[in-house]
């Protein structure tokens, strides 16, 4: 274990909760992760001492509260390298940030002809917004194929990007086989698509194909430079990275922002406003339409000066560790490998651990045949272990490899080696239960 | 561990009436998309002699895949099906809380579209 990150859960009240009896094992960050008591302090101080709406009224509480809301904006962006803090819109979630680019600039630029790409390894967030647009535009939508091995062939997107790509949407981190996508090598191949697109002067000065990054696995657990990465819009969510939950962003293009209309309108994103004619206000506000939630935003950036306190190279070296070691204890289930009979379980997702976030998808067979992920969670459930199971909202791809559901685990910054020792000894259980099944 | 007890485990591991009826007259299957459990049931029924002329089930079988509280739902569901003279009329107002009871009364709240799956295949197959 690195040095020092075995005292961070005394960092995070929910801890000190039982579960069934059971000091809790919290194995479902990619879900949600837990919040420390840092993140919470300053929700209830954002509320007890400087509650008041933003950019509106010129009083002593106004000016702080929108002093607050534009300081998280500056915090949150300069953690993912953004140097405009304009170019940060504050949404939701990663969910709300696609949906806002599939609205704004989709709708506004996307026709019969032209193609969309994503991976078929997406979310639903990254895949049913899109299906929508296609539909509504008669477009076309292409996924890059995944291999046996879990990773992306960036040759089939060679082959599938054409001057008809207006945009590419993928994950960095998939959310169930847990790879780790490389988005600067598709942000090369982008460009040389660019480059031959320019050349052939059909689409004259264009800037296809776009590409988005769905980044809600990725932020929390990795160092994230959006300009190294090559991309033009970074979705992500606050929860998933120690922050409270109802705030996200989306970083797009300044000049890509500028030129897309609003995606919700209404108070708070105008100039002026006649009877008849509205004119819209500038970055970032031209899509924060409505009072924003000041204090989500004051709590995630509290959550980025957290992450950064610890030190997201260290983070992502913890994570490393630990899905190592979770990965040798799996195959290694005593007593019973090599054998038929007795618990096995089958790994999800690339078998290099470089190549992997912090967190695995498995099945669970006893005596060769498969306990259902609900089953398997609710029996460590019943021994203080949270897990999530069932399609993890990546329905197609498990269609592709012929499962219904899965278990899955993912890790925190407070999870250690003893939890992993807990779970392997936890699913043990699983084989006392559902042995005896033929 | 109250919530795999001997009856679920029991039902789960030896499924009653699994498989497939000759010639049913109802067939219906009902899915938890999210979970990727199925289940289908197939009916036959009957008119009671008397006057009144009531659908009753005649033989009923249901097959599927799920976790263990859905299989054991089914299992349970058909027993129960089969061991009264249930009329079409009294399965059609049984409720969720039925099933609950049914599987013993532990039931999670995010477990009960599992325990429910096999009742409402079961509906849909009777409507």
């Amino acid at each position: 274990m690195l040095k020092g990150m075995q005292t961070l859960t005394k960092d995070f009240p929910l801890f000190k909760r039982q579960i069934n009896g059971h000091p809790l094992v919290y194995l479902d960050s990619a879900a949600t992760s837990q919040k420390p008591q840092a993140v919470i302090d300053s929700l209830v101080d954002y509320y007890q001492n400087h509650n008041a709406n933003v950019h509106r009224g010129i009083h002593t509480l106004g000016d702080e509260s929108t002093k607050m809301y534009d300081s998280a904006r500056q915090t949150i962006a300069e953690f993912i390298g953004i140097s405009d803090k304009r170019e940060l819109i504050f949404v939701r979630n990663t969910t709300e940030a696609i949906n806002l680019v599939v609205y704004a600039w989709g709708r506004n630029n996307i026709g019969a002809d032209d193609e969309i790409i994503v991976s078929e390894m997406e979310h639903h967030s990254n895949l049913v917004p899109w299906q929508e647009l296609v539909k509504e535009k008669k477009a076309t939508l292409k996924f890059i194929r995944v291999t046996n091995e879990g990773v992306l062939d960036l040759d089939d997107l060679k082959e599938k990007l054409s001057q008809r790509t207006k945009i590419v949407s993928v994950a960095h981190v998939s959310n169930f086989l847990g790879t780790i996508n490389p988005i600067a090598e598709i942000s090369k191949i982008i460009n040389e698509q660019k480059t031959k697109n320019k050349k052939q002067k059909s689409l004259l000065h264009t800037p296809y194909p776009l590409l988005l990054i769905d980044g809600a696995q990725a932020v929390p657990h990795m160092p994230v430079n959006v300009k190294d990465l090559g991309c033009d819009f970074y979705a992500f969510s606050g929860h998933k990275m120690y922050g409270p939950m109802g705030i996200g962003c989306l970083w797009g293009r300044r000049k890509i922002l500028e030129a897309m209309p609003p995606f919700l309108t209404g108070g708070g994103m105008i100039n002026t406003v006649d009877f008849q004619n509205t004119i819209f206000t500038d970055l970032p506000d031209k899509f924060e339409a409505g009072t924003p939630d000041v204090a989500g935003a004051v709590g995630l950036a509290e959550a980025v000066r957290y992450l950064q306190k610890i030190g997201m190279d260290k983070i992502r070296q913890h994570e490393v560790e630990l899905t190592k070691y979770v990965i040798e204890k799996l195959y290694k289930i005593p007593a019973f490998a090599g054998q038929k009979l007795g618990l096995k379980i089958k790994i999800f997702g690339p078998t290099e651990v470089e190549q992997r976030g912090g967190l695995i998808a498995f099945t669970v067979h006893v005596n060769g045949k498969e306990v259902h992920g609900h089953d398997v969670a609710q029996v460590l459930d019943s021994q203080g272990i949270a897990v999530r199971s069932g399609h993890h909202c990546v329905m197609p791809m498990h269609d592709k490899l012929g499962l219904a559901a899965t278990t899955r685990i993912s890790f925190g910054i407070y999870n250690t080696k003893e939890d992993v020792d807990r779970l392997v000894k936890a699913l043990k259980k699983i084989e006392e239960i559902f042995e005896g099944m033929a | 561990m109250s919530f795999y007890h001997d009856l679920i485990i029991d039902h789960y591991k030896n499924p009653r009436n699994f498989g497939t009826l000759d010639k049913p007259d109802l067939v219906a299957q009902e899915a938890n998309a999210s979970c990727g459990d199925l289940i289908e049931f197939q009916i036959k029924v009957k008119k009671t002699e008397n006057r009144k002329q009531k659908t009753m089930i005649n033989e009923i079988a249901w097959r599927g895949v799920g976790c263990a509280i859905s299989t054991a739902g089914a299992s349970l569901l058909s027993e129960r099906i089969r061991s009264k003279e249930y009329g079409v009329k009294k399965i059609m107002e049984m409720t969720d809380e039925n099933m609950v009871e049914m599987l013993g009364g532990d039931i999670s709240p995010t477990r009960l579209k599992c325990a429910t799956l096999s009742l409402r295949a079961l509906k849909k197959a009777l409507k």
